[in-house]
């Protein structure tokens, strides 16, 4: 395979995007580390979109590294495991990254031994090829893989998809300061090029696509050496995007690769392409060839307030307390983000635990974010309708209108402009020079959408409750005035029967003479 | 004279014909029950609680549509629900008839099973069905389908049923709307910030 099939430029674009500056270099720089374990793992059971896993264990009970601990609710949730060996000291309430601070469902695990680790490196290359489809999607489903982008969509629904013909894998990584998909790319491309067979296999797909942004050059080179080098069956080929916030879209990914766009409503899969994430393929690479349970996942630390920022392997559940203590970050004056500086969310408490979506957490100087309201909801000054926003919305919508809806509360007009199909990247407010944290108010609006969907779907069951109600009163009404015309009747032929022979003698003597006229014939019969 | 006539007796007769296929096509698609009450009645929340004073909501809906009554006369509803029936029948908004009781939290009713003697009073008295039970046998509610209405409460010849706020959930949870920063009525209220020149 030369290199001219291997690796093509994107010829399109999508509407608007923004280039904030990128400060990947504080964390790409150095070799994927693993984080040690403290004492205490806190698993929140929802690490998933779709319904929360069932427990399976119980307190006090002793667990090995791998070992389930939470079943998936259904098809729509997914499998937790213990990413070490100890004893579950406690199920309860547990903080986590929800936005609401509310406390959710969770285990603590008490870590027998600190050095317990996690390797990537063994050697136990099983052969998965003569492995069924089934089989594949079985393991998968059962590792507790989800989309590990950050979406966190139960992969085993994605993979089960019909008539696919395209993997595209989404390298992009366009997101200001976040690298681990960058890292891992520069140190394991074979695995995740594996992981893409694997996954390929699982649904037959022709064709796999690499999509990466142009400012990955190392990863980009690694991930061609590796492909060339790889002997697998299903053709894999490079699309390199240019720098462009956000490029790592789903909907945004396919305009650049297949340069056409998605319609509203409807999925990848529609268009035959499914596309996952580099470290869920590594995922789906290190539970079929190693036989590992997804229990750690790559994250980058970073962040000026770090001595050693880069990638780390990190155990589920482990409490950013933790991780301050270990990589001996200052917390003077410290701002953390969980996630990235776009989406992500500003938290001030310090015992939410890692989860399967934590791609990225930021420490950084209070002084050196320049635009807090991307990350936390902070009075704003009001909107001049400069219409900056609407020109760098990659979805095209019209996020000045949204805002002015959203603070309306006028939810009717909001679901018109499309508010649904807001993507919540975070381009507009970059660009608000109101500071407006736009974002905030679009979430504001949609779980208020939400609620009220939900509030008329219960207020409908009711009317339809309440008029079955009426219905069956009313039959009921209709046969017992049924039954009584009846009664009425039979009472009244009764009574007919009565006047015309008041004592009854007429048919007591009718019946006598039928007995005589009876016995009378039986006789005859015995005389002859 | 004659062209007054004619002209006379043309529209007669198209208004005639006018008349006649009006007529026909009022038989013809004639609209079964009342189209705005069934409007009406979709915007009400189907509590069934009987607070405005009519023995549910599609009732009240009918009387509001036919009788002119009040659209303040629904606590459940509360202002929301005076705001979107103000804007369908194209009224003013007008603040909650306190008569009829107050905006409140959702409820649910519970019963304290240990305590029930089984009589199903209530269950005649719960507009949805949403109590199960049987003559001399412990009730319960059906949490999901109880609409909060208390009309279970006054039968209940032990009260044993208690109406409980619905706790909101994390699945209830809903983004804060973010704050505008309030106008000062200074003269220097140019808002201004200081940009390092490194």
């Amino acid at each position: 395979m030369n290199q001219i099939d291997l690796i093509s430029y994107t010829q399109s674009s999508f509407h608007g995007g923004i280039h904030p500056a990128e400060f990947k270099t504080i964390s790409n720089q150095t070799p994927i580390d693993c984080l040690t374990l403290s004492d205490k793992l806190y698993l929140p059971l929802e690490q998933h979109i779709g319904k929360a896993a069932k427990l399976i264990v119980q307190q006090g009970e002793r667990i090995k590294q791998g070992q389930l601990l939470a079943e998936a609710d259904g098809n729509f949730s997914a499998n937790l495991h213990s990413p070490v060996n100890g004893v579950i000291e406690s199920i309860g309430l547990i903080n986590t990254n929800h936005p609401s601070t509310m406390m959710q469902p969770g285990i603590v695990i008490k870590i027998d031994d600190t050095s317990q680790g996690f390797t990537t490196s063994s050697s136990d290359n099983k052969d998965w090829q003569s492995l069924s489809q089934e089989d594949l999607l079985r393991q998968v489903q059962q590792a507790g893989i989800v989309g590990l982008g950050g979406a966190t969509f139960p992969t085993h629904i994605k993979l089960a998809a019909q008539s696919v013909d395209t993997l595209a894998v989404n390298a992009m990584e366009c997101e200001p300061y976040i690298t681990c998909d960058d890292r891992m790319l520069q140190e394991l491309s074979d695995q995740v090029i594996i992981g893409a067979q694997i996954a390929a296999k699982i649904f037959s797909a022709k064709q796999i696509i690499f999509a990466i942004e142009d400012n990955k050059p190392e990863a980009l080179s690694s991930l061609e050496k590796a492909i060339i080098q790889c002997k697998l069956a299903v053709p894999m080929t490079i699309k390199v995007a240019p720098t462009k916030y956000p490029s790592g879209g789903e909907k945004q990914l396919i305009e650049l690769v297949f340069n056409k766009q998605l319609p509203k409503n409807k999925l990848p899969v529609d268009i035959g392409v499914v596309v996952q994430n580099v470290a869920t393929l590594q995922a789906i690479y290190q539970k079929i060839v190693k036989q590992q349970n997804l229990t750690h996942r790559l994250v980058t630390l970073t962040g000026s307030q770090m001595e050693k920022p880069g990638n780390y392997w990190v155990a589920f559940g482990t409490p950013i307390k933790d991780i301050i203590q270990k990589l001996k970050i200052s917390d003077k004056g410290t701002t953390i983000i969980l996630g990235g500086p776009l989406m992500g969310q500003q938290i001030d408490n310090l015992m939410i635990p890692v989860t399967k979506s934590t791609n990225c957490i930021i420490f950084e100087k209070q002084q050196n974010l320049s635009k807090p309201w991307l990350t936390k909801s902070i009075a704003h000054q009001s909107c001049i309708r400069c219409s900056d926003c609407e020109s760098v919305c990659p979805v095209d919508l019209l996020p000045q209108q949204l805002y002015w809806y959203s603070r309306a509360e006028e939810w009717e007009k909001l679901e018109e402009t499309g508010i649904k199909d807001c993507i919540e990247c975070g381009a507009c407010a970059y660009v608000c020079p109101s500071e407006i944290p736009l974002v905030q108010y679009y979430r504001f609006a949609k779980t208020h959408i939400r609620q009220n969907h939900e509030k008329q779907l219960k207020s409908e069951k009711a009317k339809q409750r309440f008029e079955f109600r009426e219905m069956r009163l009313e039959r009921a009404k209709a046969e017992r005035a049924l039954k009584h015309q009846k009664a009425a009747e039979a009472r009244r032929k009764a009574a007919q029967d009565n006047n015309e022979d008041p004592s009854g003698k007429q048919k007591a003597i009718n019946d006598a003479l039928e007995r005589v006229k009876m016995k009378k014939q039986q006789n005859q019969g015995e005389d002859k | 004279m004659s062209d007054l006539l004619i002209a006379t007796l043309t529209l007669v007769a198209f208004a005639f014909i006018c008349g006649a296929l009006l007529g026909y096509a009022s038989i013809r698609f004639r609209v079964e029950g009342n189209p705005l009450a069934e409007q009406i009645n979709q915007v009400l929340p189907q509590t069934q609680c009987g607070q405005c004073g009519y023995p549910g909501c599609k009732p009240y809906a009918q009387a509001i549509a036919e009788q002119g009554e009040k659209i303040n006369r629904c606590p459940p509803g509360g202002e929301a629900g005076i705001k979107a029936l103000a804007e369908l029948l194209e009224t003013d908004v007008i603040p909650l008839d306190e008569s009829c009781g107050e905006e409140a939290l959702p409820t649910v009713a519970i019963i304290r099973e240990d305590e029930c003697i089984g009589c199903t009073k209530c269950i005649q008295a719960c507009p949805v069905d949403a109590i199960v039970g049987a003559a001399k046998l412990m009730h319960t509610v059906i949490e999901s389908e109880c609409t909060g209405c208390d009309l279970c409460v006054p039968p209940c010849p032990v009260d044993c049923i208690d109406m409980v706020t619905v706790q909101q959930g994390i699945g209830q949870w809903v983004w804060p709307k973010p704050q505008l920063i309030a106008k000062r009525n200074t003269e220097n209220n140019i808002p201004f910030k200081m940009i390092d020149e490194a």
